[in-house]
């Protein structure tokens, strides 16, 4: 119970801590969300992607959906790259230094799926105030 | 680095619960109103919205609405169901007032006090059918009273369309609700021992209610939104004409930040 506790009060300090240590890098990719039903089942999207790190040095950005690094580039400390795709499943971008590295940073693109799986669910609308 | 995986874990919960749990749960908050039609009464205000539904094999409890499914398949899902009624609503927030006029416009020797009649809750149990496609979807439901409070029915249809529209959701919808003449009665129908100087007798008949609902919500993530509905409904002629009505249709809005787990 103690180290439970203990535990729970580091968590802000464990989150503070893991916060700088990513502060070396920034990926930031626009838009997160990609929303599908029945009727359009995936977003065709246009992504704005953009990096920048404390070091200079080789990055490439990739992506879940292909082998291949999206960029990469040289003795560089930031960069921006646009990248179309149709969107249906969730995936993430992320920035390393290279094939089989770490990632430094990573963001993930959101799919919010309107259609239940559960007929019932998606077929149901609640009464008079369902606004969610 | 455990202290890293339990902070993950922690942040995923709520993620991995709404991905294997039957419960649907949600909440929003911020300011609306629904109109009450009746004389001498308040709006609904509502501040919070809470979405809480449970969805079992054939089982399920969807804000108030209870059901058993009999029949699920790619073209349709039906469903036995117990409710409350829905026009009960509105005579929660009546006030008692004096006039000096009476139902007629005339001037009264002296004020007479005019309450709106009470009336109860009933438990309305029926069928549900309901399907949908990428054309929208559609709706139609008959419910019988089973407490004995109206001895009424209603039977409702309604259809819907969904479009996305970037972060946007819109949804608009339409629908038409058929309403018994023992259940308009009961509830907008004034009875003899209740009448008065201020408030004659009434019996209404059945009617059709029609209505518009627009609902649209601005998702910033797939758990937060900004969620905005209207709707309106006109009452039945039969409703509208009785004299507890003052007003002949029922206009709702919100307009909050929603949470959906």
């Amino acid at each position: 119970m103690k180290r439970f506790l203990t535990l729970l009060l580091m968590l802000p300090l464990a989150a503070l801590a893991d916060d700088a240590a990513d502060e070396a890098y920034h990926l930031t990719v626009k838009p997160l969300l990609c929303i599908v039903d029945a009727r359009t089942p995936a977003c065709e999207m246009r992504f704005a992607i953009h990096w920048a790190s404390g070091v200079s040095g080789y990055y490439c950005v990739f992506s879940d959906l292909e082998t291949q690094a999206l960029r990469c580039w040289s003795a560089a400390q930031s960069g921006e790259l646009r990248d179309d795709r149709s969107v249906s499943e969730r995936f993430s971008y992320w920035l390393n230094r290279g094939v089989g590295e770490p990632a430094l940073a990573s963001a993930t693109v959101d799919v919010l799926r309107k259609d239940s799986d559960d007929r019932r669910r998606r077929r149901r609308t609640r009464h008079v105030w369902d606004i969610l | 680095m455990k202290i890293r995986t339990a902070c993950l874990l922690l942040a995923l919960l709520p993620a991995l619960a709404a991905a294997e749990s039957p419960w649907r749960l949600g909440a929003a908050l911020g300011y609306g109103e629904r109109s009450n039609p009746l004389a001498q009464s308040d709006d609904v205000p509502l501040v919070l919205d809470l979405d809480i539904a449970y969805f079992g094999e054939r089982f399920f409890f969807d804000n108030g609405d209870l059901g058993i499914t009999f029949a699920d398949n790619a073209g349709m899902t039906a469903s036995v169901m117990a409710r409350f009624s829905s026009d009960r609503v509105f005579f929660g927030r009546t006030d008692t007032k004096f006039v000096v006029f009476d139902a007629a416009g005339l001037p009264l020797s002296e004020a007479v006090e005019l309450a709106i009649p009470d009336r109860d809750h009933a438990v309305e149990a029926g069928i549900e059918l309901l399907t949908d496609g990428r054309w929208g979807f559609l709706q139609l439901s008959a419910f019988h009273d089973v407490s004995g409070t109206h001895d009424g029915f209603e039977i409702d249809a309604s259809y819907g369309i969904g479009f996305r529209q970037g972060n946007w959701y819109i949804e608009p919808a339409v629908g038409l609700a058929y309403k018994s003449a023992d259940l308009n009665d009961y509830y907008w129908g004034v009875r003899p021992d209740e009448a008065g100087i201020a408030l004659p007798a009434y019996e209404a008949g059945a009617g059709i209610n029609p209505r518009l609902r627009l609902r649209a919500a601005y998702y910033f993530s797939r758990e937060w939104s900004f969620a905005v509905s209207a709707e309106y409904e006109r009452l039945n002629d039969e409703a509208a004409a009785s004299p507890i009505v003052e007003h002949d249709s029922v206009l709702g809005y919100f307009a909050g930040l929603a949470f959906r787990f």
